[in-house]
């Protein structure tokens, strides 16, 4: 007979477990801190792909679909490596530090594994976050590609800016949340500066 | 036929340890008193350092696992620093 609790069971203790590591290696700010900066980071950098690509006057779809994907690759990997990398490093003398203190090896024990998986975390979401925030961006250039008389190229590209400039005005706004300060003050400010971006790369572009 | 045998038992355990300020007191106390053979926790900090605290904990059952108690100590990442008080008692054990 299939236990149709177990499953549930089992995600919770799953969730209990992602919150006490989190806790322990004090990891719940920093999480959203990389969350929120490598989002931005790829969301302003496939704004300036489409923009300037938009400003030369001469693009196709596929141009920029496949300068996305570079894009969400190329950051998704650096992102990923780098906080792997740094992460490591710093957790590793944090680790010796404390081994140093207490004179006893901790290899193994919770603060260790609790060390480990947030190395692993912080990795994944620095290197997820801008994929996520290039993918939902150039979406309509795939619309574009499958309805090409019906979606003109133009509306592909109008979408995908005001798509991008909501998810960095989203961004914004979640910064205020986090702050417990004004919302809509922090969503107008990223938004500002993605309206930046495109003017300046529209009028720079040749 | 009934055989008897002596057992002694750790009926109450004072320890003196050093553990990460990571970690927390109710987490160590919740693990510790996971311990089957541990009834009650009593954890009380009596020095703070940068990234330590020395801990004294006490600890009552019926019959204290010693051994239990140094892993999950280990498994938390304190050290133990001394053993400040035991309680034993000795009591017949009747095997059937």
């Amino acid at each position: 007979m299939v236990n149709i609790g177990d499953p549930r069971r089992r995600l919770e203790a799953l969730k209990a477990k992602i919150n006490k590591y989190t806790k322990i290696a004090e990891a719940g700010g920093l999480y959203r801190r990389y969350f929120v900066m490598n989002s931005f980071d790829g969301a302003l950098a496939i704004l300036g792909v489409i923009v300037a690509a938009y400003s030369t006057g001469n693009v196709s779809a596929r141009v920029i679909i496949n300068a996305g994907i570079g894009l969400a690759i190329a950051t998704g990997i650096s992102g990923f490596v780098g906080v792997y990398l740094s992460e490591r490093a710093e957790r590793a003398k944090k680790i010796k530090d404390i081994e140093h203190s207490i004179m006893m090896d901790i290899n193994g024990s919770l603060l260790y594994r609790a060390s480990k998986f947030t190395i692993i975390m912080l990795a994944l979401i620095d290197g997820i976050s801008p994929a996520v925030t290039i993918s939902i961006t150039i979406l309509p250039f795939f619309f574009h590609e499958m309805l090409p008389n019906t979606f003109l190229l133009d509306y592909a590209m109008i979408t995908a800016v005001l798509v991008n400039l909501t998810i960095l005005a989203l961004l914004g706004a979640f910064l205020g949340k986090i702050s417990q300060t004004n919302v809509v003050k922090y969503g107008l400010m990223t938004l500002m500066i993605g309206i930046g971006v495109v003017v300046l790369l529209y009028y720079t572009g040749f | 036929m009934m055989v008897s045998m002596l057992s002694i038992d750790i009926k109450k355990l004072v320890i003196d340890a050093l553990k990460p300020r990571e970690i927390s007191l109710a987490e160590l106390a919740k693990a510790i008193g996971n311990i089957e053979c541990v009834e009650d926790v009593m954890i009380s900090v009596t020095e703070t350092d940068m990234r330590t605290e020395t801990v004294r904990m006490t600890l009552s059952g019926q019959g204290i696992c010693y051994d239990d108690v140094l892993k999950v100590l280990t498994e938390n990442g304190t050290a133990l620093k001394s053993v400040d008080e035991i309680t034993v008692s000795k009591r017949q054990k009747k095997i059937v």
